[in-house]
């Protein structure tokens, strides 16, 4: 009686299970499509053929080519190659910049005790609630008045964008000064007392502790001027062997443009992914180790 | 290889909290000492602050003969060895090991390797100098850190509980490592632990900590044989000592004991020598502890010791194979799990057959017998018994103690009857020492000036110089003249010489001062200013107060652009303050030092009348004979003043007295924190 009860029991929990994940993977298949969609449906257009595809009737281009990848490095009015190698050195020299900025900032955040360190953080924190572009003016004419936006070289305009992005980047400590406070204080006091000096615990114990939360640090700040529009737009102007992707995408779908350099535009949009893609894979690692760098515990 | 002082350490964080009170403690060279007292005792705090890892909010740290208050970690020549071992995980051994060296930039790389290898080789981690901390176990990973402190061979051994992350056994067998190590490196160690068993196996002296304050500094042996107080005779020893309230009545020559239900046990006094006397008055609750092993259970003793024993029953047997341990009430209506007081756990040989319920008969061993004030849990009989009260009978200006006279100084001046006199034990003097030829005018000694006479600021210099005393120089006449007595016994606790000798009936227990030569019979006299009487009515007639105390602040004035002239403001009166004094002051309180109260502290000998001073009234000479004091009315304030030969003062003169500012502590009155 009772095997017959508890073989009855298993398959209802069998079944049960089976159902669960098969509707689970359906709406994981249905979610997946979706966000997936816009980003191949892309892809496909950047293929079409040199008639372009623009509002032509298909949702799929008519004919095939990398008519529009030539073009982008070809094109003298637009030159793509060139914003993508503007793109490239700022977010480089940011990401190296912004890196060392925050992480420096969370380690003496999470270290050293100070008069009015409190008071500094919570001053950060209510500064990050802002949006940055409120300072967009302020900043705009601040590097004009040091010669380094408006009417003048392209280079000043792209050192000025660097400054911007780096600038405020130890305003973002607060991730890695989580990370900072799980790293045993007594590695800090064990190389105090070997004979390390602040910035010799500093390089020599803890850094190479906090690989991965370095690789997170520094993807975030190689995204955000990869991406960012807003300051660009306005710090750049007009010369368009200054402009940065994003500016220069931009301006190939406006109004005027996006008729003729549509599929330009999506040949372009997909080639920024490659950086980020590649970026990505090689730092991958650090992620799946995940933040276990921690001290050697017992 | 250093000695280390610490004078007054205090730690106390911004809240007020006082995490270590008044840290005194002398390490000698090579000495194993241990730290050991409940979480939040203030241990560790206190081997940070040597290490350097934290600030010392007062006081004053010695490493060798350097004070190393102000010195970063790495300059104090010390190692530490932390708890989690804190190894650089990203470093192989031997990075780790030669980590510190190679900071140093003053050794070759060779070098430097070969003292790893010869570390690793002492530790027997040789074989595992390239892997990474992560590949080695808990014992592994401490024996490195053990490792990168050894290269480095430091002055100081700081440890900080390092066996607490690992398992029992492999504990026991660090602890050995450890003392093992400490005989071949023969440097001083200071180990900090919770863990009692480490303490006593390991140390070569223990400091028991409670509450950020030491409660005793001693020996492994003889915390456990003399503990100072009931902490610390609870927290050493397993299971811990037994405690019952009990009260105490002289019998003759026997002392019977009452407690829990009336039961009445009888020690000879014999055991009980230096219990004092005011505790045996048959009332006093009184805290009586003995040890479970010191409650024996074989008939042979029993019988031996009949007035020592009980009848109890057993109430719970735990057996650990090596030994049982049986808890038993002596208390019939209580059980005998609850902590209540009247509980008796005791060892019991594990070969012994014993039931549950099962009444049996234990003796106590009288020998064995500790007691504990019931209020401030303070031993009643401590091994340096510090007061003697004798009963005296004075007569014409003469005392006489069991047959044993003295004449009395003229500070006493008592009507003939009976008094109760309490002689402290340091209070006497034996063979005439004064023989010593007194420091003449001319000695080096003498001739040092004072370092600080009161001056008014930017108005008045210096207003002349004061000699300064030794203090022994006019201590040497008796009035009493000496006394001849026959040595009872004598006993060596730590650097102190116990006497013993009887006046009458009483017991009498003085400290020598190195005097007393060896023999049966030596000549002693008292220091009276030290004895207080209590006459037959009760009224108390108070020693000399050999402290006196006043209040005072820091002040400032501006002399120049940055330049400032510093001063203490005492009782009014303003005395330029030494540099040392400043620092500590500036130290201690920071930028507050002008806001906070101070108490200062003098004994009458740094104090002299002088032309100009803080303003008092003398109430009263006192004589004692060698050695008079005025006692002199500062506003409220009492403060005695050693009379010297040249000076001429007499009850209701109004005199002023300057200070001698370098003999001067000086406690922060708000946080009780002792500066100087």
């Amino acid at each position: 009686m009772s095997q017959i009860a508890t073989t009855k029991k298993t398959s209802s929990i069998k079944r049960r299970k089976l159902i669960g994940q098969t509707s689970a993977y359906v709406i994981l298949g249905v979610l997946s499509f979706i966000w997936i969609m816009a980003l191949i449906w892309m892809i496909i257009q950047s293929f079409a053929g040199p008639e372009g595809s623009y509002q032509n009737g298909h949702l799929f281009p008519t004919s095939y080519s990398l008519h529009w990848y030539n073009e982008l490095f070809t094109n003298t009015s637009y030159p793509y190659w060139r914003w993508f190698l503007n793109t490239l050195v700022i977010a480089l020299i940011c990401m190296v910049l912004s890196t060392f900025f925050t992480i420096s900032m969370a380690y003496v955040m999470s270290r050293f005790r100070f008069k009015s360190r409190k008071r500094l953080q919570s001053i950060g924190m209510i500064l990050g609630m802002f949006p940055g572009f409120m300072s967009m003016a302020a900043i705009y004419y601040i590097f004009k008045s040091v010669g380094m936006a408006g009417n003048v070289e392209v280079w000043k305009k792209l050192v000025a964008l660097i400054l911007v992005y780096s600038g405020s980047a130890g305003l973002g400590y607060y991730v890695s000064k989580g990370f900072f406070d799980t790293v045993s204080r007594s590695l800090d006091e064990a190389a105090r007392i070997d004979g390390a000096t602040n910035s010799q615990v500093f390089f020599k114990v803890i850094l190479p502790l906090s690989k991965p939360i370095i690789v997170y640090t520094a993807l975030m700040s190689f995204l955000s001027p990869w991406g960012d529009f807003i300051f660009s737009s306005y710090l750049l102007g007009t010369q368009t062997e200054g402009w940065t992707v994003a500016v220069g995408l931009y301006t190939l779908v406006n109004d005027h443009n996006i008729t003729n350099y549509y599929n330009m535009f999506m040949a372009g949009a997909v080639l920024i992914a490659v950086p980020i893609t590649i970026l990505f894979l090689c730092l991958q690692r650090y992620f799946v180790e995940g933040i276990t760098g921690g001290a050697v515990k017992g | 290889m250093a000695s280390l002082s610490l004078k007054h350490i205090y730690k106390v964080y911004d809240g007020g909290v006082k995490a270590v009170n008044d840290f005194c403690m002398e390490i000698e060279d090579k000495e194993f000492i241990v730290f050991v007292g409940p979480s939040g005792c203030g241990k560790s705090t206190t081997l940070r602050m040597i290490a350097g890892l934290e600030e010392i909010t007062a006081g004053e740290l010695m490493i060798g003969d350097d004070v190393v208050n102000d010195v970063e970690p790495k300059d104090r020549n010390i190692a530490m060895v932390f708890q989690n071992y804190a190894l650089y995980p990203h470093m192989t051994v031997r990075e780790n090991m030669a980590f510190a060296l190679r900071l140093r930039k003053d050794l070759s790389e060779e070098e430097i390797m070969a003292r790893v290898d010869e570390a690793a080789k002492k530790l027997d981690i040789a074989q595992f100098l390239e892997r990474k901390p992560r590949a080695l176990s808990g014992g592994q990973r401490q024996r490195v850190s053990l490792g990168r402190a050894i290269v480095r061979s430091p002055k100081v051994f700081l440890l900080d509980e390092p066996l607490s992350n690992l398992d029992a056994k492999l504990r026991a067998q660090m602890r050995t490592e450890i003392s093992k190590l400490h005989k071949q490196l023969a440097t001083t160690f200071i180990y900090v632990t919770h863990d009692q068993v480490e303490a006593m196996t390991m140390g070569t002296r223990i400091v028991v900590m409670k509450f950020g304050v030491v409660q005793q500094i001693d020996t492994p042996k003889n915390l456990y044989d003399y503990p100072g107080n009931k902490f610390v005779a609870g927290f050493i020893g397993t299971p811990q000592m037994n405690f019952f309230n009990a009260t105490l009545k002289r019998d003759g020559e026997e002392i019977e004991i009452t407690f829990a239900n009336d039961r009445k046990i009888r020690v000879p006094r014999e055991c009980l020598v230096k219990a004092k006397s005011k505790y045996l008055d048959g009332k006093t609750v009184v805290t009586m502890g003995i040890r479970p092993e010191d409650i024996h259970f074989d008939e042979d003793f029993v019988k031996a010791n009949p007035k020592t024993a009980l009848d109890t029953n057993i109430g719970i047997i735990e057996a650990l194979g090596s030994e049982s341990i049986v808890y038993c009430e002596l208390d019939p209506d209580r059980d005998s799990i609850s902590d209540s007081g009247t509980r008796m756990v005791l060892k019991v040989d594990p070969r012994i057959t014993l039931s549950i319920d099962q009444p049996i008969r234990v003796a106590l061993d009288p020998a064995r017998i500790h007691l504990f004030d019931h209020e401030t849990e303070v031993s009643i009989m401590p091994r340096v018994p510090d007061v003697n009260i004798l009963e005296g009978k004075v007569l014409a200006g003469k005392v006489d103690f069991g047959g044993v006279k003295f004449a009395l100084p003229p500070a006493f001046a008592l009507a003939d009857g009976k008094y109760r006199f309490a002689v402290p034990s340091d209070a006497f003097r034996f063979n005439d020492e004064a023989e010593e030829a007194p420091i003449a005018e001319g000695d080096p000694k003498y001739v040092v000036p004072f370092d600080a006479v009161p001056a008014e600021f930017a108005k008045k210099a210096f207003v002349g110089a004061i000699k300064p005393l030794a203090h022994t120089d006019f201590a040497h006449d008796h009035i009493g003249g000496s006394v001849e007595v026959e040595l009872k016994s004598e006993e060596t606790i730590g650097k102190i010489k116990l006497l013993r000798f009887a006046f009458g009936d009483d017991p009498v227990f003085a400290i020598d001062n190195g005097q007393a030569q060896d023999g049966k019979k030596v000549s002693t006299d008292i220091d009276w200013k030290k004895v207080s009487i209590i006459g037959a009515d009760g009224k108390e007639l108070p020693s000399l107060a050999l402290t006196n105390v006043l209040h005072g602040k820091m002040v400032k004035e501006r002399t120049g652009k940055k330049d400032f002239n510093f001063g203490l403001d005492i009782a009014g009166k303003i005395f330029y303050s030494t540099e040392y004094v400043q620092q500590k002051l500036f130290n201690a309180a920071g930028r507050k030092v002008f806001d906070i109260k101070l108490d200062v502290d003098f004994d009458p000998y740094s104090v002299k009348f002088a032309d100009d001073g803080i303003e008092a009234k003398v109430k009263r000479i006192s004589n004692f004979g060698a050695e008079s004091f005025a006692t002199c009315l500062v506003g409220e304030e009492k403060v005695n003043v050693f009379i010297r030969p040249e000076d001429k003062v007499a009850a209701g003169d109004t005199v002023h007295l300057a200070l001698d500012i370098s003999a001067l502590g000086i406690v922060e009155a708000d946080r009780g924190i002792r500066i100087i």
